[in-house]
């Protein structure tokens, strides 16, 4: 296989990683720390893509730089919907989190179907894609890397998504936050009693994992189009990461998403009919052989 | 008046009038009446207007064409009312418009239950042809008068042969799909040979027929990879670049409506178009992609499929087609795309077909009588005089490469150096299955 071919193919896994480590990477820290399994979670990733789009649709008449465009992808929208979530944490979630898991299911499964048919009541049901003028994706354009040339703004995502990667880490193993969130994933009642306001805790956890799967459908968004149907792909995908993973591991996030993004890559540049099946038949193998996925079991960060 | 109306050809004339007589045995004792084809002696126009339900897509990807289609159909209705209406005698009401979205089961219902209060004339529209495939027969069974626009599966009639109260005015997706084909043909320096469709029964078909009458025209290109995607996909990323790596020297894809500008606008970012020969992009393609992609469409594209249906295709030859462009940009600001050309053609057929009907019964028509009356038309459109040949049209192929050079008043491109691909170049003979004739195909 000649060399261009493999980085084509790599670069399309990493950045389809990318984007799969955004949809899941807060789901499984909801379920490590606060111990819910919120269904729901990807259906951020697709409100996150709708607002990406219509903010980029509206702004056009106010400005097309390219320096503001990203920094409505990446720092307004998500700062958005961190302030909408918490007031969602206290309002929808809250009496979810000490119910069963069955229960949880169900009750987030139904949080989905709301949220989607809010974006359809407010979008429309047909696919939105961002207009020319103020899409970051073409003005970005494409540059050579170690002799192919590939898209500048893809490339973009991947760094965002690597910087939250190790932003995470760091947060988890050096803030006061990070390590009350540790303990929480181990023992909740004992840092509970420790007198520590958890409820606070719980909304800035809730919060921050809704605000990555915002950003990641905002970042999403000007390479691809917003369509109802991105919501629920990216719920089914996000869970074949974190079974893959290992429920609530960071680090099983990070491999599962890498690992799911290049099969997916290489299935579809040599088996393309059969790309999807590749990626749930590897789950099923997980699951098989590795029942609590490659990292299950061991806290957010070990 | 809205658009030139052309006369019948004599043969035509006679043909339709052998239609509607072997509808009717009305029909014959009506010919040899002298009062015949005077307007003003019509008896029996109903007081009511014709009631007809528009059936398309108001949401999901294919609302790429059906706003357009809704549109075209509100602002012709209103210009045939402000000319009296149906034989400037009998005004058209849209009584509803369905949303396709709603998937075939509701479809079916809506259907029949139409049938059953009585309230609707006729429908006419739909875009998917699996709900034309599902709806038609119903339709049919149920005996509401059916005037189909856009689907375009060959399968429509070679499954359900005798539909009486079923006539569509579009091509079938032969014309799209063989006009590739015919394209091809005259390109020396093609030796390999990608395609891209839908997966599912559209993308199957056209691929399909595409590579076997390749086959048959041009044996010494291979087609070396043929890939699918679901309909409403949002990344082909990895197909991009799994295209632009094999480097073939035409890619042919059916994609069609949201997804076909999609792939395109994605295939530009990952440099797809800088390593393919030529894209010959069939699925219904032209200005409502070109507007969607604004000044990023590649030059090594070929665009459009079944029918002449472009803005500026023959627009300074052809009065009506000018007038039909013109009215739609200043009513929606926007040159009309595929969804509005097909539901154009579609009224003027119903137009037609109605005069002719009550030019020989002296009547208006019965609803058996109404769509044998469209049987066999044919009327003057952008590509040429549209020709029905008994209840579905047989449309030709045009393609064009997108440029910035025209005068329409748009920012965006639009086709040029067009190409014209007669129907009886596209179509099977009549009475010969589609398939059947893609296998042994002749080089032109």
């Amino acid at each position: 296989m000649p060399i261009g071919t493999f980085l084509g193919i790599a670069f399309d896994g990493l950045y389809f990683a990318a984007l799969l480590f955004f949809a899941s990477i807060g789901l499984t820290l909801v379920f490590g720390i606060l111990n819910l399994l919120n269904m729901a979670h990807a259906a951020f990733y697709g409100f996150g893509a709708y607002l990406a789009v219509w903010t980029l649709n509206n702004i056009g008449d106010v400005t097309t730089s390219t320096v503001v465009l990203l920094a409505i992808l990446v720092l307004a929208i998500p700062i958005v919907v961190f302030v909408l979530s918490a007031a969602l944490d206290k309002s929808v979630f809250a009496p979810l989190y000490d119910i069963e898991p069955v229960y949880q299911l169900l009750a987030t499964f139904g949080v989905i179907l709301m949220l989607d048919d809010i974006i359809k009541f407010i979008w429309g049901a047909s696919p939105i894609s961002v207009d020319a003028a103020t899409d970051p994706s073409r003005q970005l354009g494409s540059i050579e890397l170690l002799g192919s040339s590939v898209s500048a703004y893809r490339s973009f995502v991947i760094l965002i998504a690597v910087l939250c990667a190790v932003g995470l880490y760091l947060m988890f193993v050096k803030t006061k936050l990070g390590k009350i969130s540790q303990a929480m994933s181990e023992d909740y009642e004992m840092v509970q009693m420790l007198g520590i306001n958890v409820n606070r805790v719980r909304v800035l956890i809730f919060s921050i994992s809704v605000a990555l799967a915002a950003l990641g459908g905002a970042l999403f968004v000007p390479f691809a189009v917003a369509a109802p149907s991105v919501t629920l792909d990216y719920v089914l995908l996000s869970f074949a990461v974190i079974v893959i993973g290992g429920l609530g591991s960071l680090k099983g996030v990070v491999v599962a998403a890498l690992l799911i993004g290049m099969v997916r890559s290489l299935g579809i540049a040599f088996f393309p009919a059969i790309e999807l099946a590749i990626v749930f038949a590897l789950m099923a193998v997980v699951i098989i052989f590795r029942p609590e996925g490659f990292f299950g079991h061991r806290g957010v960060v070990e | 008046m809205p658009y030139k109306r052309s006369g019948l050809s004599r043969r035509g004339y006679l043909k339709g009038a052998a239609a509607v007589g072997a509808a009717t045995t009305l029909a014959g004792c009506a010919l040899l009446d002298d009062d015949i084809g005077d307007e003003g002696d019509v008896d029996g126009i109903p007081d009511e207007p014709f009631r007809i339900a528009h059936l398309t897509f108001e949401s999901g990807p294919p609302a790429f064409y059906g706003e357009e289609a809704a549109n075209a159909v509100d602002m012709l209705v209103d210009q045939i009312n402000d000319d009296g209406g149906l034989i400037g005698e009998r005004e058209i009401e849209i009584v509803d418009r369905i949303d396709e979205d709603a998937g075939p089961d509701s479809l079916i219902s809506d259907v029949q239950s139409m049938a059953q209060e009585g309230d609707v004339d006729m429908m006419m529209g739909i875009i998917s042809s699996a709900h034309a495939l599902a709806v038609a027969p119903e339709a049919n069974d149920q005996q509401l008068p059916f005037l189909v626009t856009i689907p375009g599966t060959y399968q429509l009639y070679e499954e359900n042969p005798d539909m009486d109260y079923v006539v569509r005015t579009c091509g079938t997706n032969a014309a799209g799909a063989i006009g590739g084909v015919r394209m091809v043909e005259q390109m020396d320096d093609v030796e390999t040979v990608m395609t891209h469709d839908h997966d599912y029964a559209w993308g199957h078909d056209h691929q399909e027929m595409f590579t076997s009458a390749l086959e048959q025209v041009r044996p010494d290109i291979e087609v070396i990879d043929s890939r699918y995607t679901d309909l409403g996909e949002t990344d082909y990323s990895a197909h991009v670049s799994a295209i632009a790596d094999a480097e073939p020297d035409l890619l042919f894809s059916s994609l069609w409506g949201g997804d076909t500008a999609t792939f395109v606008s994605q295939g530009v970012d990952g440099g797809m178009f800088d390593a393919v020969g030529e894209a010959l992009l069939v699925g219904d393609t032209g200005a409502p992609l070109l507007r969607n992609l604004g000044p990023d469409m590649p030059e090594n594209v070929w665009l459009g499929g079944r029918g002449g249906y472009q803005p500026n295709y023959r627009y300074d030859e052809d009065d009506g087609h000018q007038a039909f462009v013109d009215d739609y940009y200043d009513q929606y600001d926007q040159l009309p795309g595929w969804g509005a050309y097909h539901e154009w053609v579609a009224l003027q057929a119903l137009e037609q077909g109605i005069e002719r009907a009550v030019s020989i019964i002296g009547d208006w028509p019965n609803d058996e009588q109404l769509m044998a009356s469209m049987h066999d038309l044919s009327f003057e459109t952008p590509h040429g005089q549209h020709t029905m040949r008994g209840p579905q049209a047989a449309a030709p192929a045009v393609f064009g490469r997108p440029t910035d050079d025209h005068d329409f008043p748009v920012d965006h491109q639009l086709p040029t150096d067009f190409e014209f691909i007669a129907a009886a170049d596209v179509n099977p003979p009549e009475d010969v299955p589609t398939m059947d004739w893609v296998d042994e195909i002749e080089p032109l």
